[in-house]
């Protein structure tokens, strides 16, 4: 179903309670992978996304032009996760929360063993981004996992674009590093 | 490029290992550093053969490569992730209970435009996680040099306010002789002024009298979560958890935000939208 999206958010700025449904369903993917690629935890995740949705909710007359909602959508929610990050490392838990199985994926791949590669990769990626710096980890989430372009990054992060291009490169091979670290060198090879 | 049986045997991979430890050091640094162009294709040349020649050599580079390679294609398949059915019926529940605010059809003027400009500049500002930390820093910053260094332009302020405050304000430099003309003034011509403009004056009182009563009973929540955060503020400093001392600052701030909105508008939720 394709909705007009100016009209839908102008809809949802009236307080339309069915576009605005409309539209948490058309981003809560997004949203809640951008969250979990943040802190690492399913249901931390899912909490934070929903703070996110309730944040957005409340701002919504300040976003006054359509084709720029999603870039304002992951400014919210980018936000959002690194206050949040901000508190946890203020008030960390008690103790390690185990890694949360991922198993909603959105994307099934032709054969359950291709699913089960999958599921078990993106874990392992989920994983190996704790182990980053939170540079890193940002560009990861921004740029290779939501595509977001360059620039739209660099004004995101307040950075200069030359250190978000030299950082890209650098920030995925950290990220493989990790992997590589954590599955032990050569299970990177057995699952490929 | 040298025979590959040679490489095969542990003896001559030690023997490069040897040669290359004794002369440039293991070449895996460039070899990595070079990895992300090769696997976009962006590598040709001799600068392909050689990053190639290593990974055919090296255990640990090629993992990484594989590792990569897989990587590239998978980490956009991340991009969304199915929640499940509950989460729209939690983010709905939310919202539903969050008063909406619609878009105001044209800007409002005069000093309610202008206090409406400036929440919404603020509410924007806020949203930065670093705002409050940079705000706090740099009006530290403003202060010191305005009144606590020798050349600062306002070093006796502190002092002279003292001063004001234990003499009365009659002994205010500037203000204070304009104060007490004024005073004379109203002694002489109080009692006719008072007689013809009591009841003007009184229910222009009671007027601000309400208007500020309204005010002070919109924002009690506020400024009690103001209280709230003010308090924990000062245990996290007690603590030295600097962390939850920045977290706190910027919550107040953020409260100090709504309540700034809720004293000038009668139709801003607690949330402050």
């Amino acid at each position: 179903m394709q909705v007009d999206q100016t009209e839908l958010l102008e809809r949802c700025q009236q307080g339309d309670e069915l576009a605005w449904e409309v539209l948490v369903r058309q981003h809560q993917g997004r949203i809640c992978a951008i969250a979990y690629g943040y802190v690492g935890q399913q249901d931390e995740a899912l909490d934070l996304a929903q703070d996110i949705f309730v944040k957005v909710y409340q701002r919504l007359h300040t976003c006054t032009d359509a084709e720029k909602f999603l870039a304002w959508l992951i400014r919210i929610a980018r936000n959002a996760c690194v206050d949040h990050l901000r508190r946890r490392k203020a008030r960390p838990p008690r103790q390690d929360i185990p890694a949360a199985e991922m198993v909603n994926l959105r994307h099934g791949g032709p054969t359950p063993e291709d699913n089960l590669i999958r599921s078990s990769r993106q874990r392992l990626v989920h994983r190996a981004l704790q182990k980053l710096s939170e540079i890193n980890r940002e560009i990861i989430v921004l740029k290779d996992i939501q595509g977001l372009p360059l620039e739209e990054i660099s004004g995101l992060l307040d950075l200069p674009l030359g250190t978000v291009k030299s950082r890209s490169s650098r920030a995925r091979l950290e990220l493989a590093k990790a992997v590589t670290d954590l599955d032990g060198g050569a299970g990177a090879e057995a699952v490929s | 490029m040298s025979d590959r049986h040679d490489f095969e045997n542990p003896d001559a991979e030690r023997f490069v290992g040897d040669v290359l430890s004794r002369t440039t050091g293991a070449a895996c640094g460039r070899a990595t550093a070079q990895l992300a162009d090769l696997m976009s294709d962006r590598l040709s040349g001799l600068d392909r053969q050689l990053v190639q020649a290593h990974l055919e050599h090296c255990a640990g580079c090629r993992n990484l490569a594989v590792t990569m390679g897989w990587l590239t294609p998978l980490l956009p398949q991340m991009a969304e992730f199915e929640p499940g059915p509950d989460f729209m019926a939690g983010v709905l529940a939310r919202t539903s209970q969050v008063g909406h605010v619609a878009r105001p059809d044209a800007p409002l003027g005069g000093a309610a435009g202008l206090m409406d400009r400036v929440g919404r500049w603020w509410s924007r500002r806020i949203l930065r996680p670093q705002f409050a930390l940079q705000a706090a820093y740099a009006a530290t910053v403003v202060l010191v040099l305005l009144t606590a260094t020798p050349y600062s332009p306002l070093r006796g302020l502190p002092h002279r306010a003292l001063q004001v405050v234990t003499a009365g304000p009659g002994s205010a430099p500037v203000v204070g002789p304009a104060l007490a003309r004024t005073s004379g003034w109203v002694d002489v011509h109080g009692a006719a002024l008072v007689d013809g403009g009591r009841t003007r004056v009184a229910n222009r009182w009671q007027h601000l009298n309400e208007s500020l009563a309204a005010r002070v009973r919109r924002t009690t929540g506020s400024r009690s979560e103001l209280d709230n955060h003010w308090h924990n503020l000062v245990a996290q400093a007690r603590a030295r958890e600097l962390g939850g001392v920045g977290y706190e600052l910027l919550a107040g701030m953020r409260t100090v935000g709504v309540v700034w909105r809720q004293w000038w508008h009668d139709d801003v939720t607690e949330n402050g939208s």
